[in-house]
Order: C-alpha cells, then sequence, then structure tokens
C-alpha cells in the first residue's frame, strides 16, 4: 500500500457505494482509507454498489469486505459493527457518509419528506454511532467522522437538508464532549459544492457545473477524493488532539455571502 | 512525500528553551520531513540555526534566517531573499506570538506599552508578513498559508492581548483567505488548545503552580480529550494537512486543535 497513516486501523464507511458510476465521498473515502493501509468494512444499503468499491480496493492490494445494511435501523449497524470485529478484530474509524438530498423551503416539504431524510441524514449517524461506540471504548478509544454540509451552515431553499445536516453537527459535538473521556474523537466535514455522483447523477448541463465551480471563491469544484482526504487527516493519529470540530472543505465560500 | 519540492518560509522556529517541542520547531521540522526546503525564521539566530541544523542532519533542507517580525524592514529582507533564491513561495507557516512573557495582563493591570508589545508581535507581525509574502505568491497563482491563533480567542481567557490579537489572528486570515482565493491562494488558521510546549509550561512554572509537573498535571486536567495536552507534534501535523494539496478545497478555515476544550464553552 502506498500510505501507512492509518495502519492496522479498522474502518467503516457507511454510503460507500455509489448512486451512480464514478467516485462519490464515501467511495472515494473508503478507498483512501485502504491505501493508507486501514482494514475497511464498505457499508452500502445496495450489495453492487458495495462490491464495486471492495473490488476497487482489492484490485489496489487494499484490504475490504462488503457489508450490506440499512444504517437507518440500529439492528443492521450493530450487525455491521459485530462484523468489523469478527472479521478484523476491532473498530477504529467509523465514517458516517451516508445522505441524501432533500429540497425545498418548509412550505415545499410534507411530513414524509422530512422524516425521510431526517432517517437517512441525522438518524443514521445515530444508529451507526450508539453501534460504533462500544467496541471504540473498549479498546481505548477511536476516531468517528461525519459527513454535514455547509448547507447546515449556510442555508437556502433545502431546509430538510440543512436541518438533518445541521443536527449532524450537534451530534458531533456532543459525542465528541460525552466520550472524549474515552479516548473516541469525533469531527465533522462540512462538504460545499462537490462534483459527484450524488450531484451529477441526474445530469447537471456545462452551465450549472460552471456556475457551482464560480461559486467558490478559489473557482474549482470539490471532488469526493477532497473529502476523502479530509477524512484521513481526521481519522489519523495525526488528529489525535482534534475532536469536535466542523470542518469546511468548500472552496472558501462560507466566507462569502450567501446568494438567497 | 506529500509537500515534495516546496519551498517554505516558517516564522517561530525556533525553540524556546524547555523539555518538549514547541510549535514552531515541529512544524518546520514535519514540513522539511515531508520534501519542503524550509527558511526557519527566528529573532534568536541561535536558535534558528539549531533548527536549520537538526533538519539537515534528518536529512532535509533548511536554512536559518533571524528576523524580527515587528520589523518591517527586517520582514521584506525575508522575502527578497525568497524571490532572490527560490523566485517563489509555496508555504508560509506563521507561528509567532507571546503572551506572559511579553508583559500581558488581565485587563485592569494591562498597561498600554504590554498590550502594544503583545499586540505587535502576535498580530501585526502577521499582517507584515502577509503585505511582503503574497505578491510573490500572487505572481505564480497559488500558495498556502496557516497561521497559529489560539482558542484563547474563543474561550474563558485571562488575559486581554494575548486573547484579542489571536481573535485578530483568526479575522486577519479569513480576511486574507477571501481576498487572495481568486490568485489561488488558500489561508487557513489553526487554533491550538492547551499545548505542552516549553513556552507554554516553562513561563507558568511559579505563576500557575511551584514545579513544572504541577503545571503539567493543572492544565492536563483542563483537556476533556483524554486528559492530556497536545503536543508540538498535534499542531505540525495539522499544518502539514492544510498545507499539503490534499486540502486543496480547503481555505479560510480555523481549525481548533485542543483535545474538545472549545466545546466546553458556549
Amino acid at each position: 500500500m502506498a500510505g501507512t497513516r492509518l495502519r492496522d486501523k479498522v474502518a467503516i464507511v457507511s454510503g460507500a457505494g455509489s448512486r451512480a458510476a464514478g467516485i462519490g465521498n464515501g467511495r472515494a473515502t473508503a478507498i483512501l482509507f485502504a491505501r493508507e493501509g486501514a482494514k475497511v468494512v464498505v457499508v452500502d444499503r445496495d450489495l453492487d454498489a458495495a462490491s464495486e468499491t471492495v473490488a476497487h480496493i482489492r484490485e489496489e492490494g487494499g484490504t475490504a469486505i462488503a457489508e450490506v445494511a440499512d444504517v437507518t435501523s440500529y439492528a443492521e449497524c450493530l450487525a455491521a459493527v459485530q462484523r468489523a470485529v469478527s472479521e478484523y478484530g476491532s473498530l477504529d474509524i467509523l465514517h458516517n457518509n451516508v445522505g441524501i438530498e432533500g429540497a425545498g423551503t418548509l412550505l415545499q416539504t410534507d411530513e414524509d419528506d422530512w422524516d425521510r431524510v431526517w432517517a437517512v441524514n441525522t438518524k443514521s449517524m445515530m444508529t451507526m454511532s450508539k453501534a460504533a461506540l462500544p467496541p471504540m471504548i473498549a479498546s481505548g478509544g477511536g476516531a468517528i467522522v461525519n459527513i454535514s454540509s455547509i448547507s447546515a451552515l449556510r442555508p437556502r431553499g433545502l431546509t430538510p437538508y440543512t436541518v438533518s445536516k445541521g443536527a449532524v453537527i450537534a451530534l458531533t459535538r456532543a459525542l465528541a464532549i460525552d466520550h472524549a473521556a474515552a479516548g473516541v474523537r469525533v469531527n465533522c466535514i462540512a462538504p460545499g459544492p462537490m462534483y459527484t455522483p450524488m450531484v451529477f447523477a441526474d445530469g447537471m448541463d456545462d452551465e450549472t457545473r460552471d456556475r457551482r465551480r464560480r461559486a467558490s471563491p478559489l473557482g474549482i469544484e470539490g471532488t469526493g477524493w477532497d473529502i476523502a482526504h479530509a477524512a484521513v487527516y481526521l481519522a489519523s493519529d495525526e488528529a489525535r488532539y482534534v475532536t469536535g470540530v466542523v470542518l469546511s472543505v468548500d472552496g472558501g465560500i462560507t466566507l462569502t455571502s450567501a446568494a438567497r | 512525500m506529500r509537500l515534495e519540492g516546496k519551498k517554505a518560509v516558517v516564522f517561530g522556529a525556533g525553540q524556546t528553551p524547555g523539555q518538549s517541542i514547541g510549535n514552531g520547531r515541529a512544524t518546520a521540522e514535519t514540513l522539511a520531513r515531508e520534501g519542503a526546503e524550509v527558511i526557519a525564521v527566528d529573532v534568536d539566530g541561535e536558535r534558528a540555526e539549531e533548527v536549520a541544523k537538526a533538519i539537515i542532519d534528518a536529512g532535509g533542507s533548511a536554512s536559518a534566517h533571524v528576523a524580527d517580525a515587528t520589523s518591517e524592514d527586517d520582514i521584506a529582507a525575508l522575502f527578497e531573499r525568497c524571490t532572490k533564491e527560490w523566485g517563489r513561495l509555496d508555504i508560509l507557516h506563521l507561528n509567532v506570538g507571546v503572551s506572559l512573557a511579553g508583559g500581558d495582563a488581565i485587563i485592569t493591570e494591562i498597561t498600554p506599552e504590554a498590550f502594544d508589545r503583545v499586540t505587535s508581535i502576535n498580530l501585526r507581525s502577521m499582517v507584515l508578513a502577509f503585505k511582503h509574502a503574497l505578491p510573490i505568491m500572487r505572481e505564480h497563482e497559488s500558495g498556502s498559508i496557516t497561521t497559529i491563533a489560539s482558542i484563547a480567542a474563543h474561550i474563558d481567557y485571562a488575559y486581554v492581548s494575548y486573547k484579542t490579537s489571536k481573535a485578530g489572528v483568526v479575522a486577519l486570515t479569513q480576511h486574507v483567505a477571501i481576498s487572495n482565493a481568486r490568485y489561488g491562494i488558500r489561508a487557513n488558521c489553526i487554533l491550538p488548545g492547551l499545548i505542552n510546549t516549553p513556552m507554554a509550561v516553562e513561563n507558568r512554572i511559579g505563576v500557575l503552580a511551584g514545579s513544572r509537573e504541577e503545571v503539567i498535571a493543572t492544565r492536563d486536567a483542563q483537556v476533556p480529550l483524554g486528559h492530556k495536552m497536545g503536543t508540538g507534534w498535534d499542531i505540525a501535523n495539522a499544518a502539514l494537512f492544510l498545507h499539503s494539496d490534499e486540502a486543496s478545497f480547503i481555505t479560510g478555515v480555523a481549525l481548533n486543535v485542543d483535545g474538545g476544550q472549545s466545546l466546553k464553552i458556549g
């Protein structure tokens, strides 16, 4: 393997398949974790998507297994954690990447939309973290990385999504302080405008893509690899004194005034 | 190597005498280990030389440079040297800072002289460094900057000059980030919490507690994460990440490296 920054660590990455062909945040993170020496449990609700990520990792000489789970179910999260422990002996890193979009203002949102976005984006991080914490605490510590969004910091017309991702920040900070003494670090990443399969799966014209690029002060778009690199840093011992942070990976967009 | 071939200037790279490693020295050594060529800047020539020598002995590339970060002439000369020797500047790490040693005090006891001295070292020095470094980075439309602020900017902190100057560093870094993004320059701020550095520990013996061990124990107890202070290496690793291409979509962030201490406020 190319790197050693996560050598001997066991990691679960949720949402590590990809909604469409290509490299999303979850798949990129699973691949980079493996490149840095971690053994990776690739969790997705879709076996084919998870298996594709595993195949990619194994082709590079890395170690990974696929695990199908609906991460909104605590029982299925528990099974995924047990698989990691039985297969690789421990659990050191949990990367909570699962998420779906939730567009519209509150007036455009019905109860079912709200519940669905909340379950996938927020409850999943609760269920997965609750399942993962005991083995981490038992082994003296661990690292959890949650994917929030700059939409939590900069709301505009995606209210169900914004609220679900804001709760991810609150959950991150709560877990960070509650389990600090046990040596568990909990941080989150707030991605800005990314060019990932979740975003381009339904098609994106060049004009829209260019507008999204220009929205960031750096004038570039992010990719799954940018999120994955941030996740490697936060999951690794290089960040052993970092907990409870919200790391924006957004090309500086949160420094600007939001277009509303 | 994560910084292969990059040209880096590290301010405050010298080491306050003590029993642990300082943030500046740890950062200079880490950037060099990852392939950067480092100019180790310090107001104390011997300390700068010592760090440069340690880097060279470890197989890295470095040289020392003496500069008083509060002197615009010194700063201008340093960056003229960069232009002359390198023709470019990829990494700028601003680590200069002082608190108790600068005469800082609580607000009812602060002297104007001490406030000016601390602010000049902690904040004005960075303004001057940016003024002279940014034109070099702009010319090549790339560059990465990290500044060292402190969670003192956010938490309940006793001494007025340090707190306010470090809060200024956060604002200054964001200002530089937003106004230079169009040139491909990234600027990020690191906010250390309680770190076991010589500057933090040695200066508090006899102030915070009687002995070195007591100072360390008092500070360790305040840290949520495992009840232990961080080290200079934790700051260095944060700087390494932010300066590497891994962080090419990250600018304007204020990254706490504090073991969760800032979670206790708010």
